[in-house]
């Protein structure tokens, strides 16, 4: 009997061909889904395997873990199957930079390497409580080209949800979530919201290697600071920005930013 | 398992995509352009796990585009027994 392999429905394996060094583990954001690290592919070395973690709740809506402790366990042991020895290497985007920096402390304090920590435009959690089901609803729908009010999207996201008219509504602002029909749309709210209370778990470990933390350059993004993880980091930080929002992170232009200094960080 | 043919990968493929955008699809059909999305992919690739038994990744099922024509070819090549022992 051979070990088991990755779970398929938390494992998205990106990139794998003519790969073969060790791979950089991405741990998926707010929607649950690995797929945007696709934009990172072009610009990353090519010997580097892409492998992204997915939140198993957007296949398995049942099996959604309900503690950071409980998710961060769930993708370190996926991580172990395919790598079993380090150095790793990890990297998250939004709430997934949380849980990556919870994997590479619960490594080191297995006493495993870790050969390199990107956190992307997250910050450690800030003891504000969770915000209610339907601000989550809305933030997640609200364009990523419209910065300002949308009314008429706060009066759709309401439960009972009214999808059609929420649907038309999205199709209209071109929001890429239109696409969706209603369940897929569900459970990627509902990764969202758990996401989002997980994420607010207090910090109690410390990471003691070094650390790239990548912040976007918008107007807005003025909380971010070199000093942000200083007091859970012991190792060096190296703080950079980005051009663009925190939502195009994997857009071209901050991808192949990021691709670039992620690179950098691998051969350090 | 016995060895399937590229044949028998087209139309268990053309199933499983049917099954995940609502239409069969030709060797041209684009899986995103069908209206696949990110759920869809996720689907589709636990379904050639289970179906066909190997784990790709992104990079090897869609090598050039995201065409119907390149999944079944790259899945046929997966399921070759060379590919297999490199695996």
């Amino acid at each position: 009997m051979t070990a088991p392999g990755p779970d398929p429905r938390v494992v998205l394996t990106l990139r794998r061909r003519h790969a073969g060094g060790a791979p950089l583990f991405c741990v998926h954001p707010g929607s649950g889904f690995g797929l945007p690290y696709l934009a990172l592919l072009p610009h990353l070395d090519q010997d580097v395997p892409v492998v992204a973690l997915q939140a198993r709740g957007l296949v398995s809506p049942d099996q959604a873990p309900t503690s950071l402790e409980e998710m961060t366990g769930d993708y370190l042991a996926q991580i172990l199957r395919i790598q079993p020895t380090g150095p790793y290497r990890l990297l998250g985007w939004c709430i997934g930079g949380r849980v990556a920096f919870e994997i590479a402390c619960r490594l080191r304090a297995a006493g495993a390497p870790v050969g390199s920590l990107t956190l992307l435009s997250v910050l450690p959690p800030d003891g504000q409580p969770p915000p209610d089901a339907e601000t989550v609803l809305r933030d997640m729908l609200r364009s990523p080209d419209l910065d300002q009010h949308d009314a008429k999207l706060e009066a759709l996201c309401r439960f009972p949800l009214d999808f059609p008219a929420l649907n038309d509504h999205l199709r209209r602002t071109g929001h890429p979530m239109h696409r969706l029909n209603e369940m897929s749309l569900m459970r990627i709210y509902r990764n969202h919201h758990i996401s989002d209370r997980l994420s607010r778990t207090p910090l109690t470990r410390t990471f003691d290697g070094d650390l790239l933390f990548v912040a976007p350059d918008r107007p807005g993004a003025a909380e971010f600071s070199a000093g942000s993880w200083r007091p859970y980091v012991s190792g060096r930080i190296d703080f950079r920005r980005v051009p663009g929002g925190h939502a195009e992170m994997m857009g071209p232009t901050a991808a192949q930013a990021i691709g670039s200094l992620v690179n950098d960080a691998l051969h350090r | 398992m016995p060895r399937l043919s590229t044949d028998d990968v087209r139309t268990a493929m053309a199933d499983i995509w049917a099954g995940l955008v609502g239409h069969h699809p030709v060797d041209d059909n684009d899986f995103f352009e069908l209206g696949g999305g990110s759920m869809e992919l996720v689907m589709l690739m636990m379904a050639i796990d289970e179906r066909f038994g190997v784990a790709l990744s992104i990079d090897e099922l869609f090598v050039d585009t995201f065409t119907f024509g390149d999944c079944v070819r790259n899945v046929a090549r997966a399921l070759e027994p060379a590919a297999g022992a490199a695996r």
